[in-house]
């Protein structure tokens, strides 16, 4: 459970640039009884990714494109899944306002930085698979 | 000893009850029960801003994560709440197959709980292969119309969709329907003489209130709360036709076989014996051929199966990025038909408004890295729409459902043919603004249509064993007849429902004067 927890909070400063509420990252723990195909390798490979403290969200990038079914593009769901149904996440998945130009701005710079994030993805990806 | 007992009160069970009024009638069910949901009382985005809304969008059983390692299952029934219409009840039969995903029910209503709401008439050509002629079901429509209530308009699809008798006023559009809907009015002709129709849905939601029912208040609630009151379920009808004492509903039976006696029939549910003049079975497609192979006890007889092959694609309008969400609103926004040269027969397409999905549902899909995809739930997904497109199906020899010794379901099902409209019809739908590519094209996976049919196709002359005629009597039987989609020898693109509910109401209708006439 504590690996959860731990895990919790830094796939959650990872998407949402913020420290987790206990009450998501105790979901997201629970939410794990939803996941059952996990191995005990992609465990290690968790294990490994939080503990050498890399760029979780660059792995995702590059892990999605190439191998969506990646254990960590799974557990990055089932996040976004729970934090969702809270309302202080309204703001994060919703606009209520019309931001044409704040739009296309940010999702300018969100394309150059998932080419950034994708490279640097795939370097981490090669290097943890290197035993 | 009842008059008629009809098994299932879905589409078809409700309104062969429905047509049986006058006669003594007992409806046999699995009957589970769906959840009230009282705390769903508000719109979507009102609640998502106010209060947790965990229980009731993503579950306990965290039933929402299903797509994330259970494959693919529509979001119509993966939410917490509407996830029990498809949950199987201790001793319901398994269905063994590794190439068709098939959805059954055993809640009282059954899949039309969580169905599409989506209303067509087939026409003559529709009933290409069936005994019928639209004539004869006419009548039908008519009468399940006013029971149901349903919206739509008079517009460019009136020649799909037949008689516009007792419509009311079509649902508001969202800001996508109305952009899409605007642009190829501009442009009409030219999409027609393309063979591109594209206009608004007949559906069983109401715009008015309608026998206490009342209209739909657009609070974006369609993939998590159960039968609310605008969208028809057939459990309405069975529940008022208990109330009136019209039928004796008997929730809690799970039918395992039947039999026809010198003078009726008897029909085994879990341990106990009902005995009836008539036997109407109407538990689905997939069901009712599997209790007719049971209570062969035939396990070598392979039945015909048909779906209707269907594709998704995303649609995308430039022009609404940054533009907010539509709060209110009902996902159902338009409907299309592809009719001409491209395909042999006209094609079915509905596009919906995604505001009604979890975010989480969705913004995965784009190729963005996490915090990317946050900013594309935010900006892109209000100018996007769903683009679902059914192909009509027709018996194949590798397709076929039958029986083991236990009396589980097999089902058999080869890849159906490749679509391949997609592309052109995407092409089209760029000159109203709307982009996509065939790239982004989905298919359904066998059994993702939910519209299932054949196993016991109804001809003017049955010969084989497991036919059935015209009014869904049972080959070699006397009393058994079949009230659902078992019955259909193929499917148009069209939505099937509301022509099981028209046929099951002429085979109960049917029944109860033949009752009459013997006494």
């Amino acid at each position: 459970m504590d690996e959860l927890l731990r895990e919790a909070a830094t796939l959650h400063r990872a998407a949402f640039d913020r420290e987790v509420p206990e009450e998501v990252a105790r979901r997201y723990a629970a939410a794990h009884r939803a996941l059952s195909r996990i191995t005990d390798a992609e465990r290690a490979w968790m294990k490994r990714a939080l503990d050498e403290d890399l760029d979780l969200e660059a792995l995702e990038a590059a892990a999605r494109r190439d191998r969506p079914d990646h254990v960590l593009c799974r557990k990055f769901k089932a996040l976004l899944y729970v934090a969702e149904a809270s309302p202080e996440y309204y703001a994060d998945f919703v606009s209520d306002e019309p931001r044409r130009f704040q739009a296309f701005l940010s999702l300018m710079g969100h394309g150059v930085r998932t080419l950034f994030k994708r490279l640097k993805g795939r370097a981490l990806l090669r290097r943890l698979e290197t035993p | 000893m009842h008059d008629a007992i009809v098994v299932g009160s879905g589409a078809a069970g409700a309104f062969a009850a429905y047509g049986l009024r006058g006669a003594k009638t007992l409806v046999l069910d699995a009957g589970m029960p769906l959840a009230e949901a009282p705390t769903l009382d508000a719109n979507l985005y009102d609640l998502r801003k106010s209060r947790d809304v965990f229980h009731e969008t993503v579950g306990e059983r965290f039933e929402s994560l299903h797509s994330i390692e259970g494959g693919e299952l529509s979001p119509k029934v993966k939410a917490p709440l509407l996830r029990p219409v498809i949950e199987r009840p201790p001793g319901a039969p398994d269905i063994i197959s590794s190439s068709f995903s098939a959805l059954l029910s055993y809640t009282t209503g059954g899949l039309a709980n969580a169905w599409g709401a989506q209303v067509y008439r087939f026409d003559d050509a529709d009933l290409r292969g069936f005994p019928l002629r639209a004539a004869d079901l006419d009548p039908f429509y008519d009468e399940v119309a006013q029971q149901v209530g349903i919206s739509g308009a008079e517009d460019d699809l009136a020649r799909f969709h037949g008689s516009a008798r007792g419509l009311q006023p079509p649902l508001d559009l969202a800001a996508v329907g109305r952009d899409l809907l605007e642009a190829y009015s501009l442009r009409a002709d030219e999409f027609r003489r393309e063979g591109l129709f594209i206009g608004r849905p007949r559906l069983a939601v109401l715009s008015r209130d309608h026998a206490g029912r009342k209209a739909c208040a657009y609070e974006n609630l369609e993939f998590f709360k159960p039968r609310q009151g605008a969208v028809y379920s057939p459990a309405f009808t069975i529940e008022e036709l208990a109330r009136r004492g019209e039928v004796d509903y008997a929730p809690g039976h799970l039918v395992e076989s039947y039999r026809e006696t010198e003078d009726g029939v008897e029909v085994l549910a879990q341990g106990e014996t009902f005995r009836a003049r008539r036997l109407i079975l109407c538990l689905g497609a997939l069901n009712t051929a599997r209790l007719v192979l049971r209570a062969n006890g035939d396990t070598e007889s392979r039945l015909p199966l048909v779906e209707n092959p269907c594709s998704f694609a995303p649609l995308i309008s430039l022009r609404r990025i940054g533009m907010p969400v539509e709060q209110r609103s009902f996902y159902a926004q338009l409907n299309l038909f592809c009719s001409g040269p491209l395909w042999p027969e006209p094609l079915v397409g509905m596009i919906y408004a995604v505001d009604g999905l979890l975010r989480s549902d969705l913004l995965f899909n784009f190729p963005l890295s996490v915090r990317g995809c946050l900013a594309a739930s935010r900006y892109v997904l209000p100018a996007m729409a769903l683009l679902q497109l059914f192909y009509p199906g027709d018996p194949r020899p590798e397709n076929s459902l039958s029986i083991d010794g236990k009396g589980n379901l097999v089902l058999r099902y080869a890849a159906p043919p490749p679509c391949g409209a997609e592309a052109k019809i995407l092409g089209l739908l760029r000159r109203t603004g709307w982009r996509s590519d065939a790239k982004f094209v989905r298919p359904s996976k066998p059994g993702g249509s939910v519209h299932y049919a054949g196993p016991l196709p109804m001809r003017e002359r049955p010969g084989e064993r497991y036919e059935t005629d015209r009014d869904g009597l049972l080959a070699g039987t006397k009393r058994t007849h079949v009230g659902d989609a078992a019955s259909f020898p193929r499917l148009p693109a069209k939505n099937l429902t509301f022509t099981i509910m028209a046929n099951a109401l002429r085979i109960g209708r049917l029944v109860r004067a033949q009752l009459s006439e013997s006494g």
